[in-house]
């Protein structure tokens, strides 16, 4: 099984060389180019291929259709015929606009990836798009078995509603509805899950510490496991604080600590010497007030307090995923400001005028 | 015990410099701050002599300003005049002398104030002592001025009571690092007077040259506080009582430049204000009470006296009430074409706050004459009711009335706020306000007779402006009404003569009209031209993208795969970096077009545009070895008024290639651009600076203009060698253009250190209802 070959069906109705050749630099990929003429042809070009990889601004061919449409045929058919295949769309723009978001939110594509990012690092997408293969397969062959899919001895570890979604009818007929759900609502989002920088925020242990890399191994059994592991390094944020509760003096809790009185305390639980407490934000005349660091900020990645962040609204939550957060700098350099919560851009502009004065 | 031996040692040295004849302080305090320095239990901060050079290169970063503060020190010190003069500083190393007639410092001022860092004399006094003048300058920052601009500096003062003047000199040099600032001392001598009282500064070996370019720039940065207002020469008080008596009577200052061979006036009231007047007008009473009054213009060849009665139809009938007056006006039209670009806004901010006409009465000035709400001529009302066309509100003259009233003809209101309007005060303003209005309407008629007799251009060969032409026909259509009015048959000649020139302005306006349009159309065509270049760039950018990212990626294989040390490889690698330079080109064009996308205009993040502008640059800069430093950001964001966000990209760009080009020229080897971003007084301000041949000063205060000209002058025929499209002159002209469009400006401005062109570019800031409308 390990030696498996994907056959990737690449659409481009341009020159498509280039962009096969990066693709095919994985080895388990079998790449195939085609210029999409009328989409008729659909289902004969799907029928023995495991994934999708498509240009969005197919516009030569005959029939003028865009991308959304193929992609859709491709759904409709695959769900006829009960072939499941991952889509993975190719934008041309180096920020997805809000054209493409608009296609992207009716769920048509497992992801996207913008080309110039595609060819700056073809390595990290094939792995992506591998990845999304093995989930694909790993969905299918273990029959939906939600705590195998994720690597937890028991479902009821986890927050019940991700469950119960996902035994309803629309995520049970087709793959990538559930597929999809698991990438953008656990692996994609904080809560439930953390990545290395919150990771480091929380234990408040600076990535560039000497033993980061024994750190990260003595939390190995933290680590999350299951699919999309492959390409997204995830850890389990409860089991995380739990460690640090049943190991740390007096059971205190890494939430109510500051940064260096995590670090000590994480010196003496693992033994392990070179470790670095972060510090927060001081530039440019601004200085963040916390180092009870939980969450970074969306714009820099630095590790901040929820009160030294501001609060944003960049889609609707579930239940068990957390807001994400700014930093004032963060704000300074970007556009992400229109995005931020009504009370917290007051909270901004008092700063802001402070600073002025 | 080494140290008590120390300790032991020092104390000797100590008792044996007190008990010398002469006592040589400096030794003592030396030998005292190391024995207290020895001291275990105890320590005390000591201050490094080095903080006066840093101090002075981080609170006064330009020479411009340093001078401008030292202005501002004569101003606030109640000097009425101050004069610098700058010794052969066309190059660096010249001498700088300030000179007030100002209050001057006492000892305890000149120790406890000058000599004392970071003293609060200012704050303490935010307003002058004796003309309670606002105070201009920045609290302690006159010292560190001073140390930017020259090596050494001499302070000569003196005050009204003290019967010698003080002498202080100070070797800045002295002041190096790793001495302690209490142990320099500096060289305090009595000498006698110069002068009844002031303040002399004289800087030596100036650390900057001086051209007359950046003097002029002094003058216009200390404009806010120079008051334009002439002093009669045949006023009957002195200026000695005016100056003990009165308020406060004008600030000026005058800049001289002197070489060896001669010294040259570079700026003064005249120069910078009254030269932009279109006509002097000066007005006095003879013995009999008769009106005289000279209008004197250059401009328009105007030198002629009147006569002006009390009647208004009849010259003879002299004035009753009032005598000994006298007066002195400078009338300013507010017209592009009678003030230079360079000068209009400044000198129209200063109309607007300080113009008018004051009163002073046997040496007082009387308030509220001549303040910017009185309107006590009714100037302003009369300009409102369009009394006359031409422009005469208060903010069209500077000038004063002088009356000598030792019998109290006039009467001061009880509440001393101005003179009762009795009849003596009312014949006052009938006479001057008279005599303005004849020298306005002598103005206009002589500017009109031009216009008429006109095929004339003025100087930049433009016809002269459709308005006026309008306004004349209209004022020619009044006149005609007032004559249909009068029955009188005799006047019918004349209407039909009034008809006639009528018809003959409405012709000339055809004319000018067509020569306008063709104008005009010239120059739509070669906007349209431009515009299907900007379009075949932006599809050309479109279509081409695809490609560029496979080919990068080609490359970027071939030098990935290539054999080591191989011939093929390096070729490789240069067609890399050639190719990886293209695209910096093509991503700025793209980011331009994207952005062109957006029609609406939204308040600019400048922190955003200029990183995204360097890094969208970047690989551009690693090739051609230019290096875009950005300057520290402020915290807070800065966001200028609505604007469109490929202006900024236009601007950027813009400033980057003609750097570009000035650091190829300068053959520099490490090419450096520096952008910094901030704001003051309601602008965003972005400079933008480069280390290459810099502009000559000759050249900088008209470059803007002279693109300007030069854009015009060249029509689109010559567009299509691709020069003409890129050189300089079509890129600054656009900026500048869109910079104005803002209610902007634009100007070439002194170097940052380590560079040898700076040009300022300012915006008006977003407004607090800016961040609401468009939630910042």
């Amino acid at each position: 099984m390990k030696n498996m070959t994907y056959k990737i069906l690449y659409i481009e109705d341009l020159n498509p060389d280039s962009i096969m050749q990066e693709l095919s630099k994985e080895p388990s990929f079998d790449v195939v180019h085609w210029k999409p003429d009328t989409i008729e042809d659909i289902d004969t070009k799907i029928a023995d291929v495991n994934a999708i990889v498509m240009d969005f601004r197919l516009t030569e061919g005959e029939t003028k259709l865009d991308g959304s449409s193929y992609a859709q045929a491709i759904r409709t058919i695959g769900s006829d015929i009960h072939k499941n295949l991952p889509i993975v769309l190719f934008s041309d723009e180096d920020k997805i606009t809000d054209y493409y978001k608009d296609f992207t939110s009716q769920d048509l594509f497992d992801f996207s990836i913008p080309k110039d990012s595609f060819r700056a690092n073809p390595e990290k997408y094939n792995t992506r798009i591998l990845s999304l293969l093995n989930a694909y397969r790993k969905i299918e062959d273990d029959n939906r078995d939600l705590a195998k899919i994720l690597g937890v001895n028991d479902v009821t570890e986890i927050d019940y509603r991700i469950d119960f979604t996902l035994m309803k009818e629309t995520y049970a007929e087709d793959v990538y509805p559930y597929s999809r759900f698991i990438l953008q609502n656990m692996i994609r989002s904080i809560g439930l899950l953390i990545g290395e920088d919150i990771l480091s925020a929380r234990l408040g242990i600076s990535k560039d510490s000497g033993n980061w890399e024994d750190l990260k191994a003595h939390l190995e059994e933290f680590k999350y496991t299951g699919i999309f592991s492959d390409s997204y390094n995830r850890w389990w944020a409860k089991d995380i604080s739990n460690w640090f509760n049943s190991k740390s003096e007096n059971n205190s809790s890494l939430r109510r600590l500051a940064a260096s009185e995590r670090c000590e305390a994480i010196k003496k639980i693992t033994g392990l010497s070179e470790l670095d407490p972060l510090t927060q934000i001081d530039e440019r005349g601004y200085k963040a007030k916390s180092s009870k660091f939980w969450t970074i900020c969306k714009a820099t990645h630095r590790a901040i307090d929820y009160s030294d962040g501001f609060e944003l609204y960049l889609r609707d939550l579930k239940p068990w995923q957390e807001p994400e957060f700014i930093s004032f700098l963060g704000i300074s350099n970007g556009s992400l400001m229109s995005s931020v919560k009504p009370a917290d851009k007051a909270r901004i502009r008092k700063i802001e005028q402070s600073l002025r004065s | 015990m080494e140290e008590n031996n120390d300790i032991e040692k020092l104390k000797a040295k100590l008792n044996e410099a007190l008990q010398g004849t002469e006592v040589d302080n400096d030794l003592i305090i030396q030998l005292s701050q190391q024995i207290a320095s020895l001291d275990k239990s105890k320590v005390r901060f000591s201050i490094d002599a080095g903080v006066i050079d840093r101090l002075g290169k981080e609170l006064v970063a330009r020479q411009e300003t340093a001078v401008s503060e030292l202005v501002k020190n004569a101003y606030d010190a109640d000097a009425l005049e101050v004069s610098l003069t700058f010794e052969n500083s066309d190059s660096v190393g010249g001498d700088l002398t300030i000179s007030d007639d100002g209050d001057g410092m006492t000892r305890e001022e000149l120790v406890n104030g000058f000599m004392r860092i970071s003293s609060t004399t200012k704050i303490h006094n935010p307003v002058s002592r004796k003309y309670k003048r606002q105070r201009a300058g920045k609290k302690g920052i006159g010292r560190f001025a001073v140390q930017r601009l020259g090596a050494k500096l001499t302070i000569i003062t003196q005050t009204s009571n003290s019967e010698n003047a003080l002498k202080l000199s100070i070797d800045w040099d002295e002041y190096k690092k790793d001495l302690n600032l209490m142990s320099i001392s500096n060289s305090l001598e009595v000498v006698p007077k110069e002068k009844e009282k002031g303040t002399t500064l004289i800087i030596e070996n100036l650390r900057d040259k001086w051209s007359v370019a950046s003097i002029k720039r002094i003058y216009r940065y200390v404009s806010d506080i120079i008051q334009p207002f002439p002093l009669s020469d045949n006023h009957k008080v002195s200026n000695a009582t005016r100056i003990e008596e009165t308020g406060d009577t004008g600030f000026k200052s005058v800049f001289y430049k002197k070489t060896k061979e001669n010294i040259e006036l570079i700026a003064d009231n005249d120069s910078e204000i009254f030269d932009f007047a279109i006509a002097k007008i000066e007005g006095w009473l003879d013995n009999n009470g008769i009106g005289l009054y000279s209008i004197n213009s250059e401009k328009l060849d105007i030198n002629e006296i009147n006569e002006i009665g009390n009647d208004e139809d009849d010259n003879s009938i002299p004035f009753e009430k009032i005598k000994n007056v006298n007066f002195i006006a400078y009338y300013f039209i507010h017209e592009k074409s009678l003030i230079p670009t360079l000068h209009s806004t400044r000198i129209k901010k200063l109309a607007n706050t300080k113009g008018g006409i004051r009163l002073y009465r046997n040496g007082f000035r009387v308030l509220p004459y001549g303040e910017p709400a009185d309107d006590w001529l009714k100037l302003d009302k009369s300009q409102r009711q369009r009394s006359i066309l031409p422009q005469h509100g208060n903010n069209n003259f500077f000038g004063f009335v002088e009356i000598n009233d030792q019998e109290s003809i006039f009467e001061e209101t009880s509440s001393r706020e101005g003179l009762t309007e009795n009849e003596a005060f009312i014949e006052l303003q009938n006479l001057v306000y008279r005599m303005l209005m004849s020298a306005v309407v002598k103005v206009a008629n002589t500017r009109k007779i031009k216009v008429r007799s006109g095929q004339e251009k003025d100087e930049k060969g433009d016809w002269v402006p459709v308005d006026v032409r309008i306004s004349n026909i209209a004022k020619t259509i009044e006149e005609l009404e007032k004559e249909l009015e009068d029955g009188n048959p005799e006047s019918s000649r004349r209407r039909r003569r009034r008809v006639k020139r009528i018809k003959d302005d409405i012709d000339e306006l055809a004319e000018l009209q067509k020569s306008e349009q063709a104008k005009y159309i010239k120059e739509r065509s070669m906007l349209r031209v431009l515009s299907s270049v900007g379009l075949s760039i932006a599809q050309f950018i479109h279509e081409i993208k695809y490609y560029l990212g496979n080919m990068n990626s080609d490359v970027q294989f071939l030098v990935d795969n290539l054999e080591k040390d191989s011939e093929t490889l390096l070729r490789s690698s240069i067609l890399k970096d050639n190719f990886s330079s293209f695209k910096t080109y093509t991503a700025y064009f793209d980011d331009v077009v994207s952005k062109n996308v957006i029609r609406e205009l939204i308040p600019i993040n400048m922190e955003e545009t200029i990183t995204e502008f360097a890094s969208s640059i970047s690989s551009e800069t690693e090739r051609t070895g230019v290096e875009i430093i950005t300057g520290e950001f402020p915290a807070y964001r800065i966001f200028t008024k609505p604007m469109h966000p490929s202006e900024w990209s236009s601007i950027l760009f813009n400033f980057y290639t003609n750097s570009k080009k000035a650091i190829d020229r300068a053959k520099v080897n490490e090419g450096k651009v520096l952008i910094e971003v901030g704001e003051a007084d309601n602008l965003v301000y972005v400079e933008f600076s480069d280390n290459g041949d810099g502009i000559p000063s000759e050249i900088e205060e008209k470059i803007f203009d002279e693109f300007f000209t030069t854009t015009t002058q060249k029509s689109f025929d010559e567009l299509d060698s691709s020069s003409e499209i890129l050189g300089t002159g079509l890129g600054l002209k656009i900026v500048k253009d869109i910079v104005k469009s803002y209610r902007g400006s634009i100007s070439v401005v002194s170097p940052k250190e380590e560079y040898s062109t700076t040009i300022r570019v300012e915006i008006p800031m977003a407004t607090e209802k800016d961040y609401e409308k468009y939630d910042l």
